[in-house]
Formats: C-alpha cells, sequence, structure tokens
C-alpha cells in the first residue's frame, strides 16, 4: 500500500515535473545561484545544472561544446554585472555564434534601469534565441512560466 | 535856302553858347550852331550848316521827328533823355529839350534843340538805385538796420528794420538817449554807452555783440557798430548799424551745447571711439582711446595713423580693414580681435568700423568703435570651466546613486528571497544554511555600506588640507606596512626617486594610494614570476609625475579601460577582488586636483602614472 502510494507519487511527480535538457546559470552572486537552483529542481526536472562566474567562462563552454557537437542547453540564466565579461559583453558574443535552435536567456539582475530594459529590447530585435528581461528578486512563479514555456 | 531864313546878327554869340545848341528850320536843317553842339557830336572842321539832320545823323527816331514837329507847331515838348552812341561807340547819356524858334515877327521859324551831357548823373543815379536796393535787400534778410543821428538838431534817423529790431510802432520816436535804453541793463548797456561816448569825445568807431530788451520784452542779440561823422573836423553826429544777430546767437549756442552733448557722450562712454579720414589719418579720439594709446592730448595723435601707434604687422591688418569698409561702404560689426601684449597677456577686443559716408554719397571716412572684453572673455572662460567641472561632478553623482541603488538593490533581493525559502522550508539543514546565507549577506551589505560611505566620505570633503611630505618616507612607511604579503610574494621594489622629493598631499590619501597600487601589482602578479615594482618621477606642467611599473599580469587596456577605475568592476575573475580599490584610488587623487591613468599589456604588466597637482 505504502509502496504503491510511493510509486504513483513518483509518477505523478514525473508527469507534473517538466522535463528539460541542461540549464546555465552565469552569476558571480553565490545567493543568487542557489535560489535559482533550489526553484529550478522544484518545479522542473533537468538533466544538469551549470554554473559560471562569468561571461568569459559561459561563452568558452558553449563554444567547446558546438566543437563536439554537444547538445546545448536550452534555457541561460544571465547576470549582467559580472567580471572580466559581464552579461552584456556575453550577448554580442553570444548572438554571433551559428546556432539553429533557438535558446531562451533569461536576463536575471538587480538593476531596475529603464536604459538596461532597453538595452534587452535591442539584443531581442538582433536575435532569433529568446531574451527575458527579469529584476531580482527572481520568483518560483517566474521559474515556473519560464520552463513551462520551453519542456517538452 | 539859308537866305530865306532869317539870320540873327549876332551869329557869332550863337556859336559861343557854352552849351550844345543847335537851330533847326522847319525843313529839319540845321541854320545855326554853338561850337559845343559841333563838338560834342564830332561834327567840328566840318560842313554841317545848312544840312538837314537826316544827314547828319546816323539815325533819327520817330520820337525826335514828332518831338521837331511838335515845336513847328507852337508847342513845348517835355526834355527826354536818350542815349547816344558816336563813332567810337562811346555810350552818352543826352537831355534833349526842344523849343520852338520864333523870328522878330513871334513866327514860328523853326525849332531850338538844346543837349546836355548827362552821362554822369544817370549814372549816379543808376548807382544810388542799386546801392537802395542792396542796403534794402541785406537789410531786410541780414535783418541789419541803420540809423543817423544829427547832433545839430538832435534828430534822430532810423530806417524801418531797426523799429522791426527793436519791436516798436511806426509812431514811436526814438531818439539817442532812448535808443540806449533798449540795451539790456549792465554789461551791454554801459559799453554802448561809453562806445558813443568815446565816438563823440575821441573820434572812435565802435563793434560790439550786445543783448537788448525789445518793447515788447523780447531779449534779442545784436551786432552794432557805428561812427562819429565829422565836417571840417567838427563833430556833427553819428551813424550806426544795428544787426539782430539771435537766430545765429542761438543756433550758434544750440551747436555749442550739441558738441558739448557729443563730446561729453563720447568721452565718457566705456568704449574706444575714433573717427579717421580716407587715409587712415586719425581725426578724433576720446578718452578711453587716449587712455588705451597711452596718449595724454588728443593733439598728439590727430593726423596719425595705425602706423605712427602699432607695430607694422598689427597696422597694416588694421590699415587693410579700413580700406575694405571703405571701399565697400559696409560695415565691419563685432568683430573679434585679439592683441599679444609684451608680457604674455592676451587682451580681445570686439570692434566695430562703419563708414562714414558725405552728401554726395562718397566716403569721407570712418568710425571706429572698440570694446576690451578681455575680463568678459576670462570669465567665459571660467564659466565654462565651471560648468565642465560641475557636468563631470553631476555624471559622477548620478553614477555614483546608480552604483548605490544597483548594490543595495542586489543585497535585498537576497534577502527576500533567502527569507522566503527560510518560511517554505521544512528541513532543518536547509534552514540552517539558508540562516548562514542570510548572515552573509547581510555582513557584506554592511560592507558595501561602509565602502560608500568612505567614498562620499572623500567626494565631500569640502577642506581638504594638502601638506608637503617628503615622498620616500610615506612609501617607506607603506612598505613596512606591506612587509608580510611583500615577502611571501618574494617581491622587489625598486625606489628610483631621491629622498629629496617632497610632493603636496593629503598624507592618509597619498598613503592609501600606494597601498592600493602597490596590493594591486601582488593581487595580479605572474603565477611563476617574483614582482618587480619600479617606481620613478617626472614633472609634467604643474605635476608632479609618480609612476609605478609592475611585471604583472596586466590587462587589455583597450577592453578594460573604460572601466579600470570604475566602481565595481574587477578583471580577472580573483575572489578578493572587489572592484573598489582604483576606484577610491581615483576619487582620492581627483579630491586633491590630481589625476591618475593607466597603460598596460596582457603578459608584460602594468603601468599607473600618479598626477600630483603642486598648486592647491
Amino acid at each position: 500500500m505504502l509502496i504503491a502510494k510511493l510509486v504513483l507519487e513518483a509518477l505523478l511527480t514525473y508527469t507534473l515535473m517538466k522535463k528539460i535538457n541542461s540549464i546555465f546559470i552565469v552569476d558571480d552572486d553565490p545567493i543568487t545561484v542557489y535560489g535559482i537552483k533550489k526553484i529550478l529542481t522544484s518545479v522542473a526536472s533537468c538533466d544538469a545544472i551549470f554554473e559560471f562566474k562569468n561571461g568569459q567562462m559561459a561563452i568558452d563552454r558553449i563554444k567547446k561544446m558546438i566543437i563536439e557537437k554537444a547538445e546545448l542547453p536550452s534555457l541561460i540564466f544571465l547576470d549582467i554585472n559580472m567580471p572580466i565579461m559581464d552579461g552584456w559583453e556575453f550577448l554580442e558574443e553570444f548572438i554571433k555564434l551559428p546556432l539553429k535552435n533557438s535558446v531562451n536567456i533569461n536576463i536575471v539582475t538587480s538593476s531596475i534601469d529603464q536604459y538596461d530594459k532597453d538595452k534587452a529590447e535591442n539584443f531581442k530585435s538582433l536575435t532569433h534565441h529568446s531574451i527575458l528581461f527579469n529584476s531580482k528578486p527572481i520568483r518560483r512563479t517566474e521559474i515556473e512560466e519560464i520552463t513551462a514555456a520551453i519542456s517538452v | 535856302m539859308i537866305m530865306n531864313t532869317p539870320i540873327v546878327s549876332n551869329q557869332f554869340l550863337i556859336k559861343q553858347l557854352p552849351k550844345p545848341t543847335a537851330f533847326i528850320n522847319k525843313e529839319f536843317k540845321v541854320v545855326l550852331a554853338s561850337d559845343k553842339w559841333a563838338e560834342d557830336f564830332n561834327f567840328k572842321g566840318k560842313d554841317y550848316i545848312g544840312k538837314s539832320i537826316y544827314e547828319l545823323f546816323d539815325e533819327v527816331s520817330t520820337k525826335c521827328t514828332n518831338t521837331l514837329l511838335a515845336c513847328f507847331d507852337g508847342k513845348f515838348p517835355e526834355s527826354k533823355i536818350d542815349v547816344y552812341r558816336d563813332n567810337s561807340s562811346k555810350e552818352k547819356w543826352l537831355e534833349w529839350t526842344n523849343t520852338p524858334w520864333y523870328d522878330e515877327q513871334e513866327n514860328i521859324i523853326g525849332a531850338i534843340i538844346q543837349t546836355a551831357d548827362v552821362t554822369e548823373r544817370i549814372k549816379n543815379e543808376l548807382k544810388t538805385e542799386k546801392l537802395e536796393f542792396q542796403l534794402n535787400e541785406t537789410g531786410e534778410h541780414g535783418k541789419i538796420g541803420h540809423w543817423e543821428y544829427q547832433k545839430l538838431n538832435e534828430k534822430f534817423s532810423c530806417c524801418h528794420m531797426i523799429r522791426r529790431i527793436l519791436e516798436v510802432d511806426d509812431d514811436f520816436e526814438i531818439n539817442i538817449d532812448n535808443s540806449v535804453d533798449f540795451y539790456k541793463a549792465g554789461y551791454s548797456r554801459n559799453t554802448i554807452s561809453m562806445a558813443i561816448y568815446a565816438a563823440m569825445e575821441k573820434k572812435t568807431t565802435w563793434n560790439e555783440k550786445l543783448q537788448i530788451v525789445t518793447a515788447k520784452g523780447n531779449e534779442k542779440w545784436v551786432n552794432v557798430s557805428g561812427k562819429p561823422l565829422y565836417t571840417n573836423g567838427e563833430y556833427v553826429g553819428l551813424i550806426g548799424i544795428v544787426q539782430d544777430i539771435t537766430d545765429y546767437v542761438q543756433k550758434e549756442q544750440k551747436t555749442k551745447d550739441n558738441e558739448h552733448l557729443l563730446k561729453t557722450l563720447i568721452n565718457n562712454l566705456p568704449l574706444q571711439i575714433y573717427i579717421k579720414d580716407t587715409q587712415s589719418k586719425k581725426l578724433l579720439a576720446n578718452k578711453s582711446e587716449l587712455q588705451f594709446l597711452g596718449i595724454e592730448n588728443e593733439n598728439d595723435i590727430i593726423g596719425k595713423d595705425d602706423f605712427d601707434v602699432y607695430d607694422k604687422a598689427t597696422a597694416q591688418k588694421f590699415r587693410d580693414e579700413d580700406v575694405e569698409v571703405m571701399i565697400s561702404q559696409n560695415p565691419m560689426l563685432n568683430k573679434e580681435l585679439t592683441r599679444n601684449n609684451a608680457d604674455g597677456s592676451v587682451i580681445t577686443f570686439l570692434t566695430s568700423k562703419i563708414p562714414l559716408i558725405g552728401d554726395n554719397g562718397e566716403v569721407t571716412g570712418l568710425v571706429g568703435i572698440s570694446m576690451d572684453i578681455s575680463e568678459q572673455k576670462q570669465k567665459e572662460k571660467e564659466l565654462k570651466n565651471l560648468i565642465s567641472v560641475t557636468s563631470s561632478q553631476n555624471k559622477k553623482l548620478i553614477n555614483f546613486a546608480h552604483i548605490v541603488s544597483h548594490n543595495l538593490r542586489s543585497h535585498s533581493a537576497n534577502f527576500a528571497m533567502l527569507l522566503d525559502f527560510l518560511g517554505n522550508e521544512e528541513d532543518e539543514k536547509e534552514k540552517l544554511r539558508i540562516m548562514d546565507m542570510l548572515t552573509d549577506s547581510s555582513k557584506n551589505l554592511m560592507e558595501t555600506l561602509h565602502n560608500l560611505n568612505d567614498i562620499v566620505a572623500i567626494n565631500t570633503e569640502s577642506n581638504i588640507i594638502k601638506k608637503e611630505v617628503n615622498f620616500n618616507k610615506k612609501l617607506n612607511t607603506v612598505l613596512k606596512q606591506l612587509k608580510t604579503p611583500l615577502n611571501k610574494a618574494k617581491a622587489t621594489v625598486i625606489c628610483e626617486i631621491s629622498d629629496d622629493v617632497n610632493i603636496s598631499v593629503v598624507p592618509d590619501y597619498l598613503k592609501n594610494i600606494l597601498t592600493n597600487i602597490i596590493t594591486n601589482a601582488l593581487k595580479y602578479k605572474k603565477p611563476n614570476v617574483d614582482p618587480i615594482i619600479k617606481l620613478s618621477v617626472n614633472y609634467v606642467q604643474n605635476y608632479t609625475v609618480i609612476s609605478i611599473v609592475d611585471n604583472g599580469l596586466g590587462l587589455d587596456i583597450k577592453k578594460y579601460g573604460a572601466k579600470l577605475f570604475g566602481m565595481y568592476k574587477t578583471f580577472h575573475g580573483n575572489s578578493d577582488a572587489k572592484g573598489l580599490g582604483l576606484y577610491i584610488t581615483k576619487n582620492q587623487i581627483e579630491a586633491m586636483n590630481g589625476k591618475i591613468d593607466a597603460n598596460s599589456q596582457v603578459g608584460i604588466g602594468s603601468t599607473f602614472n600618479l598626477y600630483f597637482n603642486e598648486k592647491n
């Protein structure tokens, strides 16, 4: 009985939880990374979550994946203020990459500046990737919407 | 034929008549004539007796014939004056008097013609007429009246103009005494009284400009002149003229007033004003212009040109402008000119040149107006500097506000998120983890606030007090404090600055700046190379420049140069990089009126140049 219940719950959870392949989190703030991961694991199931402390590390990994013909992440959480290569510089590099499939990029920033929102809009108009602007703190509902939109 | 005419026995008497006389019979033939008559008409020595007047004279007018016929009829026609031209065509005015000629029986047998040469009289009459006309007209136009005084009968006579000047009626009786009363009491009356007295006693004449008060009480200016009259050395009276010159005096006064006003105005305007003729020679220069040229007397500049005052190049430039304005007849307005003084100062002028155009449309010269606007220029420059400083401060402030809000927001966002988790978390271990993160976040927030406070302190310190410090002494203090990290990194510090170099700084700021840059050199050293830090000094304009060179990692200055001194910018991914050090360094050096720049190359190292302003 108990086992049956557990199996049922597991089945239920499996069908309710969204299945997403790899997710990138590019942010130098460990607390934000922790938060995004915590919400993600509770709303969707995912093969792998990769963390990067700056844009440079993330773009290097993506370039490597293209060469190795590995499956690219379908979702990227991107901070703006980071050392070495910031979020904008990452976007500039990323949209230049020869990618057929659209990648969902979620900008997660503590900025509420209109200037930054306009900049994100501008990037959106330059590429086929989907770019979304979110202000911190990121909410569970927001991540649910994001994952629902992309899960298969 | 002569026999038919009764002959007067005393024929020789007629010949000697002193007046030109001719006896004409009814056939118009000359029967007798005085020698004077023959002489006057050039018949002397010629045979004229018995000849008709029509034979003797080239022309005999009908009027003359009619006059003679009237005499034959016993009438006495009036004398006639006619012009007569003899062979030499000299003009003569003759008065002809014709009377009937009777014989002893009272029968008219002809006419007696007598002529008188009245040329002189006619000429005098004409002259008098002309003079009278001229006198009247001159009197009328020039408002000149004349008067005469005869001592004998105390008679005073004057023309109409005198009455008009005095504004008296025609029946007002003017005499020598009451005429003096018309002169204004005081100087005018005294002068005229003295003049008349002197004329009577000492035969002197007078010519004075005086004031009168007319019968109607109007004041007038008059020019009076006069002289005494003498007959055989005896004083018989006075003549004189009076000219009303009120209009002239008033006009003259008005012109003088205007001139005075204009002169006062020109001299007191804070502008340099001059007038030049077509040769660019000065005709006028006002006080400001004289002052500017360092000339005391206007006469020392009149008639001179710019070549006498300025150097050749400047004078030629001005002359070219003058010529351009005068030829084109277009004014040159508000042109800015600068002039370098010998002492290195620069004067800026606003100059206008306006052509002077005469009645006939030709240029007669030009008026120049110059204003020294050096002071305004200086103020304008200062204002521009101030605006530039303000706008840069403003930019800095906006940037700072932006950073503050961004940083505070990022911390508060973390708080919100963690607290949300904590509320929903049931796992005790996870709860503790979240609590730890909240504590870290809180610490970070405190630190951020502390840093921001430091930066605000640097930027709001209103009285930055700079002190002269010995650079090497200060450097040694810093090195002593950094002894442990320097030794750990096996760093070598080479100071090429001599011990006598002093710089004017806020000591704490200098210490902080040096600590920061040296610490950076250690932080970003190449992994397997011992750091070498070299310090040197240079002097550029007003700055003492301290250069600090390291052999560290270096960075791509093209890519990061703009952000290098920005807040919260880090470049190497080190976990202890806060992105604050160089931001504070820059703020501190700028607060001391200095500046900082950097050169760097990846793999070679970095150079920081610190510009310390020696002035306060």
